[in-house]
């Protein structure tokens, strides 16, 4: 003991002003003493001389300088995970996890029972999260090396994020409805918002670059701090033993253990980190907690885009998420289109119900549809949906005329998406077929049931936004005729489909979603043409007309002249070149 | 007929007992007596004939009987039974009368060929082909005596007729008496041949000469006949000697006449050239004939030599040259149609024809070129020949002190020297100078103002170097194009980055654009040049951001483009419309809509509006003047002043010259059965235009575009019908019931194919020919080669004989020899 003390006399000095040189404004130097006290605490650390003492005893002063210094050391390296340098970010997210290993090593071997120290850790998820400067560096880092790798870390990282994310919300809320909002308050707020602003972005960027959640149990085998094997779940019999080891810089540390308690009544043998469960519930509590979070528009079309795929198959109650997608659905334009996916996956797998589905379907096809970036995701679903044989015809045939009215302002990718999912749509509902071919027999029985008085108008109502009232069914895809003239050869030969026998086996939509202009442009021009393209062969006079003024002639001639001038600008009468 | 078991020795006794040659009731077996009495008839010929029988009776062993599984009574199978033997038999001889007789034959030459009329015809009877052959012959004659009348043509002898030479000259045979006065003199004739004597009491005064008799009168006739004979003599050599005399005075006349009098040797022919020489041997010189012999063969090699002059194709009047060119025009526009509706242009009859023609239309043709050249005379100071330029660099050096004026004359220049007829390079150097023009218009454009005068001279040569170097222009096109589409995806991604930047098409690619569409044709269903242009020209009006007034222009001059582009197709183009729409809502006067719901139609709208295009106020200007392209271009080119572009002055300009075109598209696209559904927004967007912000004539202007829009919607509505797409027959129900051929025969082909039934026939009479081809082939040799072994054994018996029949005598001398020897060697001799 009393080495020890003569020791951190020594050191004492030496420590403080490495810390001090901390301080300094040169990244270098930062680094260099970053690394200098590194190097000294971790032989302390392992020998567990950092502890908090058990017995507050005189001699023990130094040791307690030496603890103070280490704690200093701890919060100056969770700053630095703040500061703009990547070179002295990665490197302190580096030694903050060494110092996690070494202390929560000692911890277990000491106390004989796996011990994850979280409040270390608590700190620098806090470190991470809230964190202005969270760059591309630091993101990678933390995730290739530690996050995606090992269980452990990543269970206590949604744990504590959760806990933060919640915390920093229920505190912003006490403050809005407080009375009037001082000036100060105001600024508070605004850095609240900034607050849960780096909060959601930085969270999601981390969550959204999950990889390794674990689907089973016998996933969970990686951990950054040793295994903890059911053995050393074994020798933890009493409750005293885990007392007896407190953190560090503790003021709530007891958390983790109490957790450890209660799960150690119900299942005696498993730990919760060896759990799904327990994975799966930091994960939806960490979602949940996200979600509530304002959030700008791009990332939550992020958050909708990977929901299904990345988020819903992991939570431990999906139907929490519904609110949320139903909302997201009401929202219109493109948040809807990509509610629309998770939305499908909890009706489909978790058996939500959602009335007037359709409807809402149907009223998603709006102007802005055919031109959105999303429209491919959107129209997988559709064909998904509309697969059944056992819809209503006129409601199949609402939406088949709202997509061919839709297709005339619709660029070629557009179109060569809906044309296919008509046909398909016609095949499977024959009924349908009088929106393609209407002899006059069938014309003059709807007539007589009083459907059409005058068929010159389109009997289909657009504005109707109930698709079983819309009337589709006693009108006709003029519009689809028209296609057949569409500009792009590839547009015009498919909307001439209508016009063969309908006994051609059902498009793969698939091959029709992912178009672009860029993707047809590039078909157009990657083949080769096997003969000399056609020449036009009246040769041209002029590029742009120009209206040449005469001056010599006399005004006899001004109409002639403005009638040959109106001749040469026959089609750029708009322009005067 | 034989009966079943026993050896064969033993059948056969029993069926030559039974054909009565042996045993009880042949012939042997009866007595002298029966045979004298009894059947007299039966003698040895009898019993040939039985044998003869019998041995053409089938024997059981040369039959060949396939076993036939399933036999079904009453059907007729083919060869079931076969004669291998007899077959081989019937071979084998064939082949000894026609191969082995070839063979024998083969390598050897000569021999007489009976050529003579149906020697080798066995259907014609002796007596029928002695008739033909008499027959032919005399045909023969006849008409041989029609072509080579020796008699008709005066053939002559020392000049004199061989008519008048006798060469039989009995009195009797005499043909040079008259005809009527025959052989026997008149007198004879009338007094002494057929009915003669009967006329004696008319002529009473020559009944004296009556009187004479015979032999006197013989005598007579001989006296006067040898007086003929003698009187014909003379007449003969006076004749001979006329004839002579006039040959020699011939050569004379003959000089006289082909003397030539003005140096200028009239061509003699050969044979006067030969009668020449050999007439005047003695009195010309030897030089004179040389010289002669020179001109005339100098003559022939000139003709020899001399090309002839081909005809060539008249001059033609100017209706027909316009006819030509009407023709001409007529084809490429049916041409052009037929490629608009997506079918192939020549797929037709006449498209060899076509083809043909096509290629040597217009830019080929060297006359073509020269038709522009009336304006070349103007440029004296301007350098006649110019070196075709390989870079863009080369030709600015060239053009370093040419007027704009004189540019195109310098390109025509450069274009008549290179021009592609003349050599075979040219056709590489405007491959090369073709960019090098394109690249120095587009260069140009980019100055301010932009010379659209200069350009408007060059399009016309860019075309006629497109149509001489197609390949290559389309490759330039399609690669500026890419690049064009590259940059704009390019910019489209980063748009966080440039926002201020217009991603509209820059001046030197809006030319660029016009050109093509100027050069190739824009009607055509699938072109592979201007159809991905069109496609970009799409993108541009899809994706580029509108933000501002010079994108307004933009667009408006793409979709002006567009228009101009499918005159004459009428093909529908979204984006367009789309894009003059959205420029409607835009330019819209200030509080026209207030929420996006309240606008019109379903073209797209992004939620961002801009507000900058709006119409404030504009009931003070009077009216709406075009949009100026020169302030375009400069503000384009970075040498104008944007806010030009922001004033109401231009707005009203620009929402005149989108609704002009708008009504422009809906007329072209009044014919499509949807034309109400595209352009019922437009109207309904100037519907909800408070008017009351515009001067009188342009609420006027607009009020009449409404209703033009509305009077189109109106027609279009009420002409169209409810679609009929599906009158074909109705598909019919895919039937499961397996399908019965009634009254099924396997030796019939159910094909139902014709087409496919006669290739299969055809090729299974194919194998079946190439089998027996084969065997007979196989057969032919088995024979040769029997032949051979036959004939080497035939060879080698011979030999054998003969050796046998040397040694023999050779052994005998021999023996002979040592007999004497040993006789003598005892002393016997």
């Amino acid at each position: 003991m009393k080495d020890k003390c003569n020791l951190a006399d020594r050191n004492d000095t030496k420590f403080s002003t490495l810390l001090e040189s901390l301080e300094n404004k040169s990244p270098d130097v930062i680094y260099d003493a970053m690394y200098a006290l590194y190097r000294a605490f971790v032989p302390l650390l392992s020998m567990g001389e950092l502890q908090k003492p058990k017995k507050i005893v005189d001699q023990n002063a130094a040791v307690m300088c030496l603890r103070d210094s280490y704690i200093h050391y701890v919060n100056k390296l969770c700053l630095f995970l703040n500061h703009e340098e990547p070179g002295l970010q990665v490197p302190s997210l580096n030694i903050l996890l060494d110092l996690l290993k070494i202390e929560s090593i000692y911890l277990t071997t000491s106390s004989g029972a796996y011990y994850f120290s979280n409040n270390h850790f608590y700190r620098i998820v806090e470190g991470l999260i809230d964190n202005e400067n969270f760059n591309e560096h630091l993101q990678t880092e933390f995730i290739d090396k530690y996050w995606n790798k090992y269980d452990d870390l990543r269970f206590y990282f949604l744990k504590n994020a959760a806990k933060i994310i919640n915390l920093a919300t229920n505190s912003g809320k006490p403050k809005d409805r407080s009375g009037p909002i001082s000036k100060k308050k105001r600024t508070n707020e605004r850095l609240d918002d900034n607050k849960l602003n780096n909060l959601m972005e930085n969270t999601f960027s981390i969550l959204e670059n999950l990889r390794s959640m674990p689907t089973d149990a016998s996933e969970i085998k990686d951990f950054w701090i040793g295994h903890p094997t059911p053995e050393i779940v074994n020798k933890q019999t009493s409750g005293n033993n885990e007392e007896e080891f407190k953190d560090i810089s503790d003021e709530d540390g007891g958390h983790d253990m109490n957790d450890k308690k209660s799960h150690t009544k119900s299942q005696d043998k498993i730990p919760p980190i060896l759990q799904l469960s327990s994975h799966r519930r930091v994960f939806s509590d960490c979602w949940l907690a996200l979600l509530k979070l304002p959030m700008k528009q791009e990332s939550y079309k992020k958050i909708l885009l990977i929901m299904h795929k990345k988020i819903i198959p992991h939570m431990l109650q999906p139907t929490m998420l519904m609110d949320y997608l139903t909302e997201s659905y009401n929202a219109g334009g493109a948040i809807s289109l990509l509610a629309l996916n998770g939305l499908f996956t909890l009706i489909h797998e978790h058996n939500l119900d959602y009335p007037d589905f359709y409807k809402k379907l149907y009223n998603l096809f709006d102007r802005n549809l055919m031109h959105v970036k999303y429209r491919s995701r959107f129209f997988r679903l559709v064909d998904l949906f509309l697969s059944s044989t056992h819809l209503p015809v006129q409601l199949v045939a609402s939406f088949i005329k709202r997509m061919s009215r839709l297709s005339l302002t619709s660029p070629p990718h557009g179109i060569v998406i809906l044309i296919p999912l008509i046909y398909n749509l016609i095949r499977r509902h024959p009924s349908c077929m009088v929106l393609i071919h209407r002899p006059y027999e069938i014309k003059s029985r709807t007539e007589d049931g009083g459907h059409i008085n005058n068929i010159s108008e389109d009997p289909y109502v657009f504005d109707e936004p109930d698709p079983m009232n819309s009337n589709a069914i006693a009108s006709s895809l003029w519009e689809l005729k028209t296609l057949q003239n569409h500009y792009l050869p590839n547009v015009a030969t498919l909307a001439k489909i209508f016009q063969d026998k309908f006994n051609k086996p059902s498009y793969n939509l698939e091959d029709f979603l992912d178009h672009t202009y860029a993707t047809l442009f590039e078909a157009e021009t990657s083949k080769k043409p096997k003969k000399t393209p056609a020449l036009a062969f009246e040769k041209p006079n002029f590029v742009f007309p120009v209206c040449e003024n005469i001056n010599n002639t006399e005004q006899i001639d001004a109409e002639y002249q403005e009638l040959r001038n109106a001749n040469i600008m026959k089609g750029w009468e708009i322009f005067r070149f | 007929m034989a009966k079943s078991g026993g050896s064969a020795l033993k059948r056969l006794k029993s069926t030559l007992k039974e054909a009565k040659v042996i045993g009880h009731g042949s012939r042997s077996s009866m007595s002298k007596k029966q045979k004298r009495k009894g059947k007299p008839k039966d003698d040895k010929n009898d019993t040939k004939d039985k044998l003869e029988f019998l041995k053409n009776q089938i024997n059981p062993f040369e039959l060949r009987v396939t076993k036939t599984k399933h036999n079904v009574l009453g059907r007729k199978v083919k060869g079931i039974q076969g004669r291998p033997g007899l077959k081989r038999q019937i071979g084998i001889e064939k082949r000894k009368q026609t191969l082995l007789v070839e063979m024998e034959s083969r390598n050897k030459v000569g021999g007489l060929i009976d050529r003579r009329f149906g020697e080798n015809d066995p259907t014609l009877s002796l007596e029928e082909k002695m008739l033909e052959r008499f027959a032919r012959e005399k045909k023969q004659r006849h008409s041989k005596s029609s072509l080579f009348n020796l008699e008709d043509d005066d053939l002559t002898h020392y000049g004199q007729s061989l008519t008048l030479i006798d060469d039989f000259d009995e009195p009797d045979l005499s043909l040079n008496e008259e005809v009527d006065t025959g052989i026997i003199d008149h007198d004879t004739v009338d007094k002494g041949h057929f009915g003669g004597f009967e006329e004696d009491e008319q002529n009473n005064d020559e009944s004296e000469h009556k009187k004479k008799s015979k032999t006197e009168v013989m005598k007579e006739v001989i006296a006067k006949s040898k007086m003929h004979k003698y009187e014909r003599q003379l007449v003969q050599e006076e004749d001979e000697r006329v004839c002579n005399e006039l040959d020699n005075d011939l050569d004379e006349i003959r000089n006289l006449i082909s003397l030539p009098k003005s140096g200028v040797v009239p061509l003699p022919t050969q044979e006067a050239a030969f009668r020449n020489k050999s007439v005047s041997n003695g009195s010309a010189s030897k030089k004179d004939i040389s010289d002669k012999d020179d001109a005339y063969d100098r003559h022939v090699r000139e003709l020899a030599l001399d090309r002839r002059t081909r005809p060539t194709d008249r001059i033609k009047s100017e209706e027909e040259i316009a006819l030509e060119e009407r023709e001409k025009l007529e084809r490429l526009e049916i041409a052009r149609k037929r490629r608009m509706e997506g079918l192939d242009p020549e797929s037709d009859d006449d498209s060899v024809k076509r083809k043909k023609q096509k290629r040597t239309s217009m830019a080929d043709d060297p006359d073509y070129d020269h038709i522009s050249d009336d304006d070349d005379n103007n440029h004296y100071n301007l350098a006649y020949t110019f070196p075709c330029p390989t870079t863009l660099a080369e030709f600015l050096k060239i053009l370093q002190d040419v007027e704009d004026e004189e540019v195109h004359v310098v390109v025509h220049r450069i274009r008549v020297l290179h021009h592609i007829k003349l050599s075979v390079e040219n056709r590489v150097k405007l491959e090369k100078f073709f960019p090098v023009l394109m690249d120095y218009v587009l260069h140009r454009v980019q100055e301010n103002p932009v010379p659209i005068l200069l350009i408007n001279k060059l399009v016309g040569h860019i075309f006629d170097l497109v149509q001489q170097v197609p390949e290559s222009a389309t490759d330039y096109f399609v690669s500026k194009i890419v690049t064009m589409e590259n940059n704009l995806t390019k910019r489209l991604f980063s748009s966080g980055l440039k926002k201020s930047k217009s991603m509209f098409p820059t001046i030197s690619e809006f030319i660029l654009l016009r050109i093509l569409s100027q050069v190739f044709p824009t009607s055509d269903f699938h072109h592979p040049v201007v159809t991905p242009a069109q496609l970009l020209m799409a993108q541009y009006l899809a994706q580029c951001p509108l933000s501002n007034g010079l994108d307004l222009v933009s667009g408006l001059l793409l979709c002006n483009l567009m228009h101009e582009c499918q005159v004459l197709s009428k093909r529908i183009i979204p984006e367009a419309l789309n894009f003059l729409f959205i420029a409607l809502v835009y330019l819209a006067p200030q509080g026209t809509f207030n929420s996006m719901e309240s606008i019109p139609g379903i073209f797209p709208l992004s939620s961002k509006f801009v507000p900058t295009l709006q119409i404030k106020d504009t009931i003070f200007v009077d009216d709406a003047n075009p949009l100026d392209f020169s302030q375009f271009s400069s503000v384009m080119n970075g040498n104008g002043n944007i806010n030009v572009f922001d004033n109401d002055l231009f707005r009203l300009s620009a929402l005149m010259a989108t609704l002009h075109l708008v009504e422009n598209f809906a007329k072209m696209y009044n014919c499509t059965p949807a034309s109400s559904e595209l352009f019922e927004p437009a109207s309904k967007i100037i519907d909800t235009y408070p008017l009351d912000k515009f001067s009188s004539t342009i609420k006027i202007k607009i009020a009449s575009i409404r209703e033009t829009l509305e009077r189109l919607q109106k027609f279009s509505k009420k002409s169209r019908k409810p679609l009929e797409l599906q009158h074909h027959r109705p598909i019919p129900l895919p039937t499961y019931i397996p399908k019965f051929q009634e009254n099924f025969s396997i030796d019939k082909h159910y094909d139902t194919d014709r087409e496919q039934a006669k290739l299969n026939k055809l090729k299974a009479q194919y194998k079946k020919e190439r089998k027996g081809a084969i065997r007979e082939l196989r057969k032919d040799s088995k024979c040769i080669a029997h032949h051979n072994i036959r004939k080497v054994k035939e060879k080698d018996t011979l030999y054998k004989k003969r050796i046998n029949s040397i040694m023999g005598i050779l052994e005998s001398e021999q023996g002979e020899k040592k007999a004497y020897e040993k006789a003598k060697k005892y002393g016997k001799i």
